[in-house]
């Protein structure tokens, strides 16, 4: 008897399933987005979708198109996608949202509402800026990957950990959003040509050229940071000062060090093993402190003075000071350039008003990003 | 019928996700809004006080539980207190019942309607209900398994990315915000009173089971009954040092994590339970937490239909019935007044917190207060009765 009612709820249950409306899409119904581009002008916004299309073949590759659809709103240019693919657009493995220079100029927060709103996009999906238009890098043919999406979601996800680079999150890019300055950033994607067709078999991190024609296959670069304050854009970080943001802001697992010795002339690279930083603040005395740990092992040294091997070489003091000012130089560029803009781009309010509390915000913080000081520490041990 | 009686190890895990679950879907974006940075604090407030509470339900259930009072006072005393108990936690399971129903369809199943939602979900609550305590406490133990799982995927999958900082500084602006948000939030605390309708069985060892004069009689036997009865109570206390522990630790991480962004959080546990990754091909890795989190909510909602029933059945309605016009009724107000959480959590926030937590307090409180005045009552008649018989014996 027990049992009876039992099978009578699940039927119940499976029954109502059925009743209720309940749509089953089958995959071949969906539009799964793996990458998002965004861009805007005065008439609103054009969104290309990056759609994988399961192939029919054996290959066991599957290619993809670009959608693009232009409305008012994200939503709305979404919708419009789905509507001219007659698919349903699907973005729980979207995991890439790239903002295009018309969305950056306009205010990139104010466009994120959809996104964050949008509870099958991962708050942990990449958020990129592009120079120009973001659809052109979505529907760039790459070197290394089928699809530009997946290219860039290794780049950053897998190889996020060099010092050349910055990743961001959607919910990094909204966290710091909400920071007292509202000083936020983001890495910019630029392309490159690897290899043409009228040049084939240079590809493989061969001859690369700036600027190519034809069927070009591309490589993508990431050593400019885009940095905002309020949700509007202020201006672009070099690749110094994006290395300086990586060394603060990061845990770097790889990547390198190159220092010159200007009076032998001697070129040491050094290749990093792993570097966090600490930030300590004294709101008495308004100084930031970062303290930057890294391990090196010294890869090259190029000499005319005498042919070195490497793992012979231990390496001088003089060598670790010129890498602690690299690394120092790098920081402060990012930071004074940020300063210059306006842009607490550490956030040493944060790190203030924790330590000093009310006390510190109702007495000492009237222009404190203009009166800090900022003191970098390096600590660097070779492997 | 004895069919509320659970073991202290389903007792402690009742009175863990009691606690727990639903303060982790909505409430985070709601304290983060009113508390910002404090909202551990607030939290904090709250799941202390829940526990001196669930400490005092534990003393009713060892008094005899509130349908002692039935014995003890009659009838309208009773109803005095089941009627304004089974209002609260109809309203309770209808308010929570549209978090779940608007979580499933924003991050499960977007081509499912919210109707089909909340009708399943219903019948899984009152099944479950219907089970009684034996069923909830199993059903329960087999779910919790699932944390260490979540946990060991979060291990070898997850990316800690926190910032410890966000939490600084502790009430720079006094206690005022936080008492606000305490004050906001009242609707969600206080959700140990279900528990008031289960019965705690504990495992009595040899000792105990001897009359208390013949304990006494042993002296210096104090710490060993304390020690006895801390074990007695082992897993109770470990649910509720769980709740205290954990659930300001875990606000702490959601500000560490989100800042002062914490508001825009939909569902704080899929959020937190997502552990920062991503993965090309897979996506996200929310689905461990996402199923966790609803499991927990089946539990908790049967706990509240079935607290309701077991009110009327105490006066004779059978628990099916009392389940089932309870979980209707659920139903009916999640599809009407609480069609989506937005409005549910309007209503949360409303003047109705008010009343609504104070049945919580009250209804404990009384139960408490009630059965010790009888329970000394009938101590002292026990007493006198006893000198009497001395006394007429030496006549």
């Amino acid at each position: 008897m027990k049992r009876a009612y039992k099978w009578v709820a699940f039927a119940v249950c499976f029954a109502l399933i059925m009743l209720m409306g309940v749509k089953v899409v089958p995959l071949q119904d969906r539009a799964i987005v793996v990458g998002l581009a965004i861009d805007a002008d005065d008439e609103g916004y054009s969104v290309a979708a990056q759609i994988l299309m399961p192939s029919d073949d054996d290959s066991k590759s599957s290619g993809y198109i670009i959608s693009e659809a232009r409305s008012e709103t994200l939503s709305g240019a979404l919708t419009k996608i789905s509507e001219q693919s007659n698919l349903i657009v699907a973005m729980s493995h979207c995991n890439l949202v790239i903002l295009g220079k018309g969305v950056i100029d306009r205010g990139a927060y104010y466009s994120l509402d959809y996104l964050v709103r949008n509870a099958y996009l991962s708050e942990n999906a990449l958020l990129l800026a592009a120079e120009g238009s973001a659809a052109d890098i979505l529907s760039a043919k790459t070197a290394y990957s089928e699809t530009s999406s997946f290219y860039i979601q290794r780049a950053l996800m897998e190889f996020g950990y060099f010092n050349d680079r910055t990743v961001r999150t959607i919910r990094e890019f909204i966290v710091s959003h909400y920071t007292y300055n509202k000083a936020n950033w983001l890495p910019v994607v630029t392309k490159r040509v690897a290899q043409s067709e009228e040049n084939p078999g240079t590809s493989g991190g061969g001859t690369e050229s700036p600027e190519g024609g034809g069927d070009e296959q591309y490589v993508f670069d990431f050593r400019a940071t885009a940095i905002f304050r309020d949700g509007k854009y202020r201006f672009t970080l070099s690749e110094e000062g994006t290395a300086g943001l990586a060394y603060v802001n990061s845990v770097i697992e790889e990547g390198s060090v190159t220092v010159t010795d200007s009076s032998s002339g001697e070129i040491y690279n050094c290749y990093i093993v792993r570097s966090s930083a600490k930030k300590s603040f004294d709101p008495g005395s308004l100084t930031a402190t970062v303290e930057v740990k890294i391990k090196l092992i010294l890869k090259e040294v190029l000499s005319e003075s005498d042919t070195y091997a490497p793992e012979d070489v231990e390496p001088s003091d003089g060598v670790s000071a010129l890498i602690s000012e690299k690394i120092v130089s790098d920081i402060t560029e990012a930071f004074e350039r940020c300063r210059a803009e306006g842009v607490d781009i550490f956030d040493i309010y944060g790190g203030f008003y924790g330590k000093g509390g009310a006390e510190w915000r109702d007495n000492g913080a009237e222009n404190y990003l203009g009166r800090a000081k900022l003191e970098v520490k390096t600590e660097i041990t070779f492997h | 019928m004895k069919n509320n009686i659970l073991t202290a190890r389903q007792y402690g895990i009742l009175a863990f996700l009691l606690s727990f679950v639903f303060k982790f879907s909505l409430l985070p974006g709601l304290v983060a809004e009113a508390a910002g940075r404090d909202m551990w604090l607030v939290i904090t407030a709250a799941v202390v006080i829940e526990a001196g509470m669930l400490a005092v339900i534990v003393r009713i259930s060892a008094l005899g539980g509130i349908e002692a009072i039935k014995e003890r006072y009659g009838n309208v005393a009773y109803l005095t207190l089941a009627v304004p108990a089974i209002v609260l936690f109809t309203l309770k399971c209808a308010v929570y019942m549209s978090e779940v129903n608007t979580f499933t369809t924003s991050y499960l199943f977007y081509n499912v309607s919210a109707d089909a939602v909340a009708v399943i979900l219903t019948l899984a609550i009152a099944f479950l209900a219907v089970r009684a305590a034996k069923g909830i406490g199993r059903v329960a133990e087999i779910a919790l398994w699932l944390v260490p799982v979540l946990i060991l995927i979060g291990a070898v999958f997850g990316k800690i990315k926190v910032e410890p900082s966000y939490v600084l500084p502790v009430a720079a602006d006094g206690i005022a915000p936080v008492a606000s948000a305490f004050d906001r939030s009242l609707f969600w605390f206080f959700d140990y009173t279900p528990l008031l309708f289960f019965r705690l069985k504990t495992n009595e060892s040899g000792e105990e089971r001897k009359p208390e004069a013949a304990r006494a009689a042993r002296g210096g036997a104090a710490g060993k009954e304390g020690l006895a009865a801390l074990k007695k109570y082992a897993p109770v206390i470990g649910g509720a040092l769980g709740a205290v522990l954990i659930i300001p630790a875990l606000y702490a991480v959601f500000v560490m994590t989100y800042g002062m962004s914490g508001y825009l959080v939909g569902n704080a546990f899929s959020s937190l339970g997502s552990f920062n990754v991503v993965n090309t091909e897979i996506g996200s890795i929310d689905w461990p937490a996402i199923v966790l989190w609803l499991c927990f909510a089946v539990i908790v909602l049967a706990i509240f239909a079935f607290s309701a029933g077991k009110a009327a059945q105490n006066v004779g309605l059978p628990l099916p019935v009392g389940v089932t016009v309870v979980a209707v009724a659920a139903l009916i107000l999640t599809e009407t007044l609480f069609y989506n959480s937005e409005r549910a959590v309007r209503f949360a926030l409303s003047v109705w917190r008010y009343p609504l937590s104070a049945i919580a307090v009250a209804l404990t409180a009384a139960t408490l207060v009630l059965l010790e005045i009888r329970s000394k009552n009938s101590k002292n008649r026990e007493t006198l009765s006893a000198t009497e018989v001395n006394d007429e014996t030496r006549v």
